[in-house]
């Protein structure tokens, strides 16, 4: 079973993961003779307490994304309100330290919008849904974090 | 907002829909195109109908799930 181990640091369990556009997307823009930008790497903190994954906008602006849905959402800076926000579809693909270690690579995942997480030193929470696919292991004994998939 | 034809389109055509409940159903417009048994495939098929113009794809449940998060996060719309 694929797996890598990193260290949590002082963010928590922070990973690097790029975020491109997805395969269906890269062809509507080939099919207009446009740039498909380029993969951006991002730093996405595994959060169970996150239900969905979320990513910056500016991340997702930077890849010129448009939306293709949205989800409902409750969290404590909303108050008891359910808010909206948009969803779009990416290729994510989360890699380990070494160059060597197989990356986890999810196409046509769907993400929500959200802001607030720059000031954390973080782009993206990896959420429960992407969790679903994978054991986590989190040894904080030894200060690490370990993901198979 | 982004989308906000192809919601509203969604919320007058929900109770027809709801017939298809759990498939994802592909909407430009104020069309509804075709359901699918998955994301992926109804997403293919928005892109490959309509290239880089607005459409949704959207599950069809009779009640919309909240998802929550712990940590204090700002939903964002787009334009």
């Amino acid at each position: 079973m694929p797996h890598f181990t990193l260290t949590i640091d002082a963010a928590g369990p922070v990973v690097n993961a790029g975020v491109s556009v997805s395969e269906g997307r890269k062809g509507a823009l080939l099919a207009q003779n446009l740039l498909v930008p380029g993969m951006r790497i991002i730093r996405a903190l595994v959060d169970t307490g996150a239900s969905f994954t979320s990513i910056e906008p500016g991340v997702l602006a930077a890849l010129n994304l448009t939306p293709t849905g949205t989800i409902d959402i409750v969290t404590p800076s909303t108050g008891s309100g359910v808010h909206t926000a948009d969803t779009y579809d990416i290729d994510f693909l989360i890699g380990g330290a070494a160059a060597s270690d197989t990356p986890l690579s999810i196409p046509n995942l769907r993400v929500a919008a959200s802001e607030l997480f720059l000031k954390q030193g973080i782009h993206a929470l990896i959420g429960r849904d992407v969790l679903q696919r994978c054991i986590l292991v989190y040894n904080g004994s030894v200060n690490t974090f370990s993901l198979c998939f | 907002m982004a989308l906000e034809k192809e919601l509203a389109t969604y919320q007058a055509k929900l109770p027809e829909l709801k017939q298809h409940e759990g498939k994802f159903v592909l909407i430009h417009g104020d069309q509804v195109v075709d359901t699918f048994s998955s994301y992926d495939d109804a997403l293919k098929e928005g892109y490959k109908q309509f290239g880089l113009e607005p459409f949704l794809v959207k599950q069809i449940l009779a009640i919309e799930p909240v998802f929550c998060f712990t940590r204090p996060i700002a939903p964002v719309r787009a334009s």
